[in-house]
């Protein structure tokens, strides 16, 4: 093998293990901080829940279109349990429960992502915008 | 090359793709995770940059995205298909033209894949506006060096016959 070919599999190697990093360093930073689910709508917070073990519920962000995605927390998880997408890649990605971890469904434009809250941690339900 | 037939392995490798877009879809994947695809598609994109000009291999992969949505896709789907094949095509290319004199195909291909996630979580991070989506990036460049070193080692052989069958037939 030569040396082009040795650089660039040294720069796939950087890539990996700086992305690797990156998302370790990223999650690091969220640690230790109450883990909140915030499901995202278009863009937009469409609902804050602290995780913590005692909340049961189900979420539907559903559209005008009648687009929908379920979302389910429990035992200080949060998935997506049933979604009207085409390729159900929200539903793959299955329980979250460390901050920094995310479930997107593109075509209904709806996320869920664990945050870190640095306040407020004891509160005990959620607040809709 | 002749005109006629540069035409007909256009033809062909459209063809081929779309077949192997639509076979793709009912091999089960081992690891559930957002994303990951096998991309056996890009065989052919790769043998297209191999055999024919730059042209040719965006109009393939081009048409075979289209192809894919008469075929059972979706608008986001072709979306993302398009955008991480265009990219990942155009890199291959470049490499191939630039490089390809000092790398192998298996690392063309390596490139081509690890280029298709970072497009596609691009996009993705585009349409919902959250660059955080990039915490996908570490395992979808693992499954791309898996999935990039498989279609690179198939790409090479299906060439080397290739080149046999179009020298043997003039």
């Amino acid at each position: 093998m030569n040396r082009v070919n040795k650089l660039i599999y040294a720069i796939l190697a950087i890539l990996i293990i700086g992305s690797f990093i990156g998302v370790a360093v990223y999650e690091q930073m969220l640690k230790g901080q109450a883990p909140v689910a915030v499901i995202y709508k278009d863009k937009q917070i469409f609902q804050r829940v602290y995780l913590t073990k005692s909340i049961n519920k189900q979420i539907n962000v559903r559209d005008s279109d009648g687009h929908y995605n379920l979302v389910e927390i429990k035992d200080g998880q949060v998935r997506v349990k049933e979604a009207d997408c085409p390729n159900k890649l929200c539903i793959k990605a299955g329980w979250l429960n460390k901050p920094g971890q995310m479930a997107v469904c593109i075509p209904n434009r709806v996320s869920v992502v664990i945050e870190g809250a640095a306040e407020e941690a004891q509160q005990p339900d959620a607040h809709s915008f | 090359m002749s005109n006629t037939k540069r035409l007909v392995i256009i033809a062909l490798f459209i063809a081929l793709a779309t077949a192997l877009n639509i076979v793709e879809r009912f091999i089960p994947l081992p690891i559930a995770i957002p994303g990951v695809k096998l991309g056996l598609a890009n065989t052919v994109t790769l043998l297209a940059i191999l055999m024919l000009g730059w042209k040719d291999v965006f109009l393939i992969v081009t048409l075979r995205c289209l192809l894919a949505v008469l075929y059972g896709g979706n608008p986001v789907s072709f979306l993302f298909s398009i955008t991480g094949g265009l990219f990942s095509a155009l890199i291959m290319v470049l490499t191939w033209r630039y490089l390809g004199k000092h790398i192998s195909i298996v690392t063309i291909s390596l490139l081509g894949a690890v280029a298709h996630n970072i497009g596609q979580l691009f996009v993705a991070a585009l349409i919902i506006q959250d660059f955080r989506i990039y915490v996908y990036l570490p395992v979808l460049l693992v499954s791309a060096l898996i999935t990039g070193y498989i279609v690179g080692v198939v790409a090479t052989q299906t060439y080397k016959i290739l080149l046999k069958i179009i020298e043997t037939e003039g």
